[in-house]
């Protein structure tokens, strides 16, 4: 079971610990909580490649950020640094795929989409029913453990789109969840 | 089917979520740290030594300045009058430094105590004299004259002056391009530990700190010391760091030592002379105008000083810098550099 509550405090303990040097704190920080944050990342940028390449730049972040150095958001600090990072792959992937656009036929909007679809969080079905916004918000405030208030800051967007992004990512996961019981 | 119920499936299914291993870049960085936090630490604990040992200096000043003040009282009441003490025993003898400013001697050693703090570390083994030839010593080192003694260890090369002081260190070791960035408050922590570490005496006096971050450039980071040595003459301390936070090299500027027989002060008087006798087209400047540090260096076994003058303004905004090189003996102006 993945560590679904993320608290403020165990993660200001772990920031500190592994910016001091201790190899097994960032052992255990990334078992506990690697998965959600490659997830995060996942619903951001376009392949996976890419995403694990964010994830251990996130990971020197957290080391490179000084255990003598306060930390008193560590929860808005970590998605901050999760997300712009995520971005800014996701910036150079598209300048990338545009040069090489160029040059080639361009990809149908489906094909993109699928393309975009079998890279990103391939091993959870569920979450592959949800847009790039849904699963960020969805990620941000089951594992994050962020008020969705929280979360329209911290992506930069109107609480409205959120809160309704999140309730229609619930009610999609809720149908499949409901569907794959029924079949099994 | 509820909302908690719906968000508890998908955490239960985050484990199917195939996690890469840590990168190696990453696990370095880590360990990397912890060297770090090692030696920060070990530099806190140095750092209280050093106050311990100045409070025993401080201790056994008091003690010589009562033995002083004693003596002078037993002899004037057996003389039955005044002997006039000219030593100055106001100012307590804090350090060598302080106290060989006063002295015309050349023969103050100060780097076995610079060494001992430095091999009491042992962090990068024991330093002893480098076997390095001279001509790559002088390549490698930026104050390098012959007659300084330079010692190495595993990590640094230590340049000290014929005096016996402190000029220089250098990081010999490969830089490894580590990804982590430095932060502002880390560079200077780690400078005011560094500073404590190898120039104690100067870390207790008052000084200027000039911190600069050039991103394009390496060095990435600069900080400065500056101290007033007496109204016109500095003493510069700088570190340099790479990006990582990692230190390049120290290199000092200006000494409040005297060499010969001829004072600093007076060296500065003989340098000022020159530069404004007429003989060179340098227009007339106070010497508030422009800012002076003296550094000693040996040519074949004799000392001279070197009089950096910078700043001296020539026309609207510009300045020119002048090095007069004196000699300590005789008071001979050996060079004059524009």
């Amino acid at each position: 079971m993945p560590n679904v509550w993320l608290q403020e405090k165990e993660l200001a303990n772990y920031i500190k610990e592994i910016s001091s040097g201790n190899e097994s704190a960032l052992r255990q920080f990334y078992e506990e909580n690697g998965r959600w944050m490659l997830a995060l990342i996942l619903s951001i940028v376009q392949t996976r490649e890419s995403g694990e390449e964010v994830l251990q730049d996130v990971m020197m972040s957290i080391v490179a950020y000084g255990s003598r150095r306060p930390i008193s958001n560590a929860k808005g600090w970590l998605f901050k640094v999760i997300i712009n990072a995520s971005k800014k792959k996701a910036k150079e992937e598209h300048l990338m795929q545009t040069e090489v656009l160029a040059e080639n036929e361009a990809l149908s909007y489906e094909d993109e989409a699928l393309e975009r679809m079998e890279n990103s969080v391939d091993q959870i079905e569920a979450l592959q029913c949800l847009d790039s916004l849904e699963q960020q918000c969805v990620i941000m405030h089951v594992f994050g453990q962020f008020r969705l208030p929280q979360v329209a800051e911290i992506l930069g967007m109107p609480y409205n789109r959120i809160r309704n992004k999140y309730t229609y990512a619930v009610s999609k996961l809720r149908k499949f969840y409901g569907e794959r019981r029924e079949s099994v | 089917m509820n909302e908690k119920k719906a968000t508890g499936m998908l955490a239960d299914d985050m484990l199917l979520l195939k996690l890469p291993p840590i990168s190696e870049k990453v696990l370095q960085a880590v360990r990397k740290q912890k060297q770090k936090y090692a030696e920060n630490a070990f530099h806190d604990v140095q750092t209280k030594r050093t106050h311990k040992k100045v409070l025993v200096k401080y201790i056994f000043a008091a003690m010589a300045v009562f033995l002083v003040v004693s003596s002078s009282v037993v002899a004037v009441i057996s003389n039955n009058r005044f002997v006039p003490d000219t030593k100055d025993v106001s100012s307590p003898l804090v350090s060598k430094s302080v106290s060989t400013a006063e002295s015309q001697s050349v023969s103050v050693v100060h780097s076995t105590d610079t060494l001992e703090r430095v091999n009491l570390r042992q962090l990068y083994g024991t330093a002893a004299l480098s076997e390095r030839s001279e001509p790559e010593l002088e390549t490698l080192l930026a104050n390098y004259t012959k007659g300084n003694k330079v010692y190495e260890d595993e990590r640094y090369l230590y340049n000290f002056n014929a005096q016996g002081r402190l000029i220089e260190v250098l990081n010999t070791a490969p830089l490894n391009e580590s990804g982590i960035f430095a932060d502002e408050q880390s560079i200077q922590q780690k400078s005011l530990d560094l500073l404590t570490l190898y120039f104690p005496d100067f870390a207790l006096s008052d000084y200027n700190t000039k911190l600069s971050e050039n991103k394009d450039a390496r060095p990435h980071w600069s900080i400065s010391f500056t101290k007033m040595c007496d109204d016109h003459t500095v003493m510069k301390i700088m570190l340099n760091f790479d990006e990582a936070g990692e230190l390049l090299n120290i290199l000092t500027l200006g000494t409040e030592e005297s060499a010969g027989n001829i004072s600093r002060s007076d060296a500065i008087k003989i340098a000022l002379q020159e530069v404004r006798s007429g003989k060179y087209s340098i227009p007339a400047f106070s010497d508030e105008d422009v800012e002076i540090a003296v550094e000693i260096k040996n040519n074949e076994g004799i000392p001279y000083y070197i009089v950096f003058v910078h700043g001296i303004p020539l026309r609207q905004e510009i300045t020119i810098d002048v090095i007069v090189k004196v000699n300590s003996d005789t008071g001979e102006i050996k060079e004059v550099v524009f």
